[in-house]
């Protein structure tokens, strides 16, 4: 059962509501949260036995380190260290198994001689995002950032289905202190809001991202093994999928964001338009945000601190003219954001195109951090770079972040390095039949149909959404809809709208007869939605088309992690 | 709850109800896959032939069946007056890209419900190779017929009909829908209600439009990339297929059904693309074995009622120039596709109707000449049309090397 499913929509959701409300009436918010737990384990276990079983296993682990290092006997610094080392180690092992099951599996069956069936492997859902989580738990501990862990709250905290899926890896920090707020007004001071979120981000799942998979599957999964694509195939498909990558987990961060917030809670936010970035670096700040905040915490800064104090590094820095300090110490820290996003590609996988994945990133972000050093001594003139860089830099991160998804989607690396040849040129500009007709005398553009014209328009339109207009969580800035979400200085893109409004506003010559219509988009820039009826309209229609697109669609991609 | 938030979640949910309810009458109303048997209009062509046809051929109650691919549904006219009346109504089950068993399944789902005097099946050369699987389909598809393959009745066909009713509240039904609605104020192809696939006014100028030469060039081009698989994997005769063909007479015998099998006419560009990728033996063979195997079948049960035609030699329709200013050719859309034109002969000919003949029926006595005979066709066609060999050489020679540069990179 997926958010995106009726089962969820028409029944899970309905009945969860109702007993929530019924429930967080009494003034004893141990039932509402009874409730919750309760509820969530029916959706794990729709998931399949198996990944109960998982999340209970793992909950009931990490439960027992937490209580052994908040024990008394745990101010034993040693105990302490060493039931924090056994508990990661045992959620790593727990990953690392389920990531390479069908691996092991397959050892076992020749050198043991057993007999696994391993076409009915079955992935746990959301084991990495839970594992993480668990990580981030007991280093919370540990670090002694938690003193008291409540049983209730800890269940509810590790089983909260709105983010069991596909995360975002929430701290407990974050989570408990809002449970203790369960109220009978709970629901209807936010169903507004989470309406809002679930309707935007059904939307985005099931009518954009679920619209395109067709494209990429028929570029990356039923292209001929020998066929080599020409450069606008390639880079149709992976610009494709850029999107329904976008679409997918950006639609099911709204919807867990929606369905949480139905109950009050707000998760963090997890996603903020990533191809607005105009580096690398920025470009992970904005994408997949929880998990980039935890690899930088648990995995970059201990790396980097590590990486720092060598004596040769301190002898390096110390010796080094002033101007060259900061770039050297970036040249140091290279082999930090190697390990960092190679950890992250292994988080999601552990097959080579993932291995591929993390490291071009590793590359892209070590040359940019480099840049960044650089930079200063090159081009001094601030304003001269931004005025280049802003729009550039945004192409720049966008053909970086697609090419790298190249190897997130393919089936091999074999068939990425195929994909990737194509995007180059090597097989051609245009596909080998529409050269063929020239030679026949008959002109290329007449084989576009109305099809491929609809998808590539479909395609363009959906880069200019995706990069100029606000998101979700700007649409809905006045409700503080997620955890962490600031808001941010106005994009330069929205900003360059604004400011052109403005202008049309006050020079008398550029006046524009329809006031409203840019008085109405200036305060959409700056305040975001108001909750009216024509909202509420426009919110239904978004959420009707995503119900109707159901059918159509599948399970979220990051599932699958 | 306050007012505000109220009006909000009232107007959000009033709004949504009535859009979703919109959707769902509408959907019900024009009825675009006939689940529900009305048809006050005919599905647009390009409804989902697999899901509505399973429905509708219930619906239709035939009293014979026309089976094949996408040539048939196109090719074949089930209302023409060449058939017998005896056998009328007639329902066309020509589905797009059909594979044997396929067709195989689609006569098991119609004959466990009622029997059938005539089943006329167009039979493809490519169907039968083991380039496919060919022994399966899809899930959503066997789920639907009434009947599993080993004759059993299908115990999941409820939940399967509840599953394509629930399409009500789908957008795909949403834009089939609209579709047919769209196609019939237009005018434009849709099936009729005897499952035939209708080239309107409007669907034969569009064609017509596009020229036969771009029609004829992205077929050529598929045809090429296919044969040139087939040939690469050592083309062969799948002898399940055959043991599919079989069933098939078994069927048809066991319920007292007449059978008449005929190779589908193909346009000479791609007899002359298979003919450069080397595969004109097998599909030589192949002609061979499956008039072996009806033969073999008759002698074995003798009141089965079995013939084969093949219409697949280089006859004027299918040699006919494919030119830079061709709107549309008399006999083909495209090279596996044949007009009605082509169509009636066939029905007229198979039912011993006076008219042009462009086939002959198969039997091991003259097999070997009727090959021998398409083969002269073949030199005849070459010498006297050498642009349209040379068009056709072209674009294989300009596919193959791209191919063969692409497996060098690999």
């Amino acid at each position: 059962m997926t958010f995106s499913s009726y089962q969820f929509i028409l029944i899970f959701v309905p009945v969860t509501i109702a007993g929530f409300w019924f429930t967080a009436r009494s003034a004893d918010r141990r039932w509402a949260m009874g409730w919750l737990i309760l509820t969530s384990l029916v959706f794990c276990a729709c998931a399949g036995v198996k990944t109960l079983a998982v999340i209970v296993t793992s909950v009931a682990g990490n439960y027992l380190c937490a209580r052994l290092m908040l024990s008394g006997n745990s101010k034993c610094l040693r105990l302490r260290a060493a039931v924090f080392s056994v508990g990661v180690c045992l959620n790593i092992m727990l990953l690392v198994y389920f990531k390479r099951e069908a691996a092991i599996l397959t050892f076992s069956n020749l050198v043991l001689g057993t007999r696994f069936d391993l076409a009915r492997i079955v992935f746990p859902l959301g084991v990495s995002f839970l594992t993480f989580q668990m990580i981030g738990f007991l280093a919370d501990i540990y670090r002694r950032r938690l003193k008291e862990v409540r049983c209730l709250d800890y269940l509810l905290f590790s089983f909260f289905f709105p983010r069991v899926v596909a995360g975002p890896i929430v701290r407990y920090g974050e989570l408990a202190p809002q449970f203790a707020r369960f109220t009978s007004r709970t629901l209807r001071e936010h169903a507004p809001v989470a309406i809002c979120l679930f309707s935007i981000g059904l939307f985005k799942k099931a009518f954009i991202a679920d619209g395109l998979a067709p494209f990429v599957t028929q570029a990356f999964d039923l292209m001929p093994a020998d066929e080599a694509p020409s450069a606008i195939t390639a880079w149709f498909a992976s610009l494709a999928f850029s999107l329904q990558i976008y679409f997918d987990f950006s639609g099911y961060t709204d919807m867990a964001l929606g369905v949480a917030r139905l109950f009050g809670v707000r998760l963090p936010m997890n996603f903020n338009s990533p191809y607005k970035a105009k580096s690398i670096v920025e470009f992970w700040s904005r994408s997949h945000i929880t998990l980039t905040l935890f690899l930088t915490e648990y995995v970059f800064s201990p790396l980097m601190k590590y990486l720092l104090q060598f004596r040769l590094s301190k002898a390096l820095l110390t010796r080094a003219p002033n101007q060259f300090k900061h770039l050297l110490m970036t040249v140091m820290i290279c082999p930090a954001i190697f390990v960092t996003t190679e950890v992250s590609g292994l988080w999601h996988g552990i097959s080579w195109p993932f291995i591929c994945w993390g490291t071009l990133h590793g590359v892209y972000l070590a040359v940019n951090q480099i840049w960044r050093a650089l930079r200063p001594l090159v081009w001094s003139d601030r304003r001269s770079y931004e005025r280049v860089m802003n729009p550039a830099g945004l192409v720049l991160t966008l053909a970086c972040s697609t090419v790298a998804l190249v190897f997130y989607r393919a089936n091999s690396v074999g068939s990425a390095l195929s994909m990737l040849s194509g995007m180059a040129g090597l097989n051609g500009f245009l596909p080998t039949e529409w050269a063929l007709l020239n030679r026949l005398g008959i002109d290329t553009w007449s084989i576009l149909d109305f099809q491929s014209i609809r998808e590539f328009s479909w395609i363009i339109v959906l880069f200019l959404v995706v990069t100029l207009m606000p998101n979700s969580m700007e649409i809905l800035k006045g409700f503080q809809p997620a955890l962490n979400f600031h808001v941010n200085p106005v994009p330069s893109t929205v900003s360059m709208a604004r400011s052109a409004g403005q202008e049309a506003i006050t020079s008398p010559t550029n006046a524009s007869p329809d006031w409203g219509a840019i008085r109405f988009i200036q305060r959409f820039m700056r305040e975001g939605i108001r909750l009216n009826r024509v909202t509420a309209s426009l919110i239904a229609l978004a959420c009707a088309l995503g119900i109707l697109a159901l059918n159509d669609g599948g399970n979220f991609i990051y599932a699958r992690f | 709850m306050d007012a505000h938030t109220k009006y909000f979640i009232s107007t959000w949910a009033v709004t949504l109800g009535a859009i979703v309810a919109l959707a769902v009458i509408f959907n019900v109303v024009v009825d675009p896959y006939r689940l529900l048997g009305w048809n006050l209009l005919e599905p647009a062509s390009g409804v989902d032939a697999r899901l509505f046809k399973a429905y509708e051929v219930m619906h239709a109650a035939p009293n014979a069946l026309i089976l094949g691919s996408s040539s048939v549904e196109l090719g074949i006219d089930a209302n023409h007056p060449a058939w017998p009346h005896s056998d009328r109504p007639i329902y066309n089950l020509g589905i797009p890209a059909a594979t044997l068993y396929l067709c195989y399944r689609y006569l098991q789902h119609v004959l466990f419900s009622r029997p059938l005097k005539l089943v006329v099946l167009g039979l493809d050369f490519e169907s039968f190779t083991d380039l496919q699987r060919n022994d399966s389909i899809e899930p959503e598809v066997e789920s639907r017929l009434t009947v599993n393959r080993d004759g059993s009745i299908n115990q999941e066909q409820g939940r399967a009909h509840a599953r394509d009713l629930l399409r009500g509240i789908s957008l795909t039904e949403l834009i089939d829908s609209t579709a047919t609605v769209v196609d019939g104020i237009t005018d434009d192809p849709n099936f009729d209600a005897s499952g035939d696939f209708v080239f309107n006014r409007s669907g034969l100028g569009e064609l017509s439009s596009q020229g036969a030469m771009r029609t004829f060039f992205m077929l050529d081009v598929y045809i090429i990339q296919k044969a040139h698989r087939l040939s690469r994997a050592g083309v062969r005769v799948d002898p399940q297929v055959l043991l599919i063909l079989r069933d098939i007479l078994h069927l048809c015998d066991s319920h007292g059904t007449q059978v008449i099998l005929f190779i589908n006419p193909v346009h000479a560009d791609l007899l002359e693309i298979w003919d450069s990728e080397g595969l004109w033996t097998a599909f030589e063979d192949w002609k061979r074995q499956i008039t072996a195997l009806t033969h073999e079948y008759s002698q074995a049960h003798v009141h089965s009622r079995i013939s084969l035609w093949d219409f697949s030699g280089y006859h004027s329709y299918a040699t006919e120039g494919v030119r830079r200013d061709s709107r549309l050719l008399e006999g083909y859309f495209d090279p596996y596709h044949y007009t009605r034109t082509v169509g009636d002969v066939i029905v007229r000919q198979i039912f011993g109707q006076s008219g042009p003949h462009l086939g002959t029926e198969l039997t091991p006595k003259n097999i070997e000449a009727h090959l021998a005979f398409i083969r002269e066709q073949q030199q005849e066609y070459r010498n006297r049309q050498p642009l349209d060999v040379q068009r056709a050489r072209l674009l294989y020679e300009g596919i193959v090397s791209s191919k063969n540069n692409d497996k060098a990179r690999h």
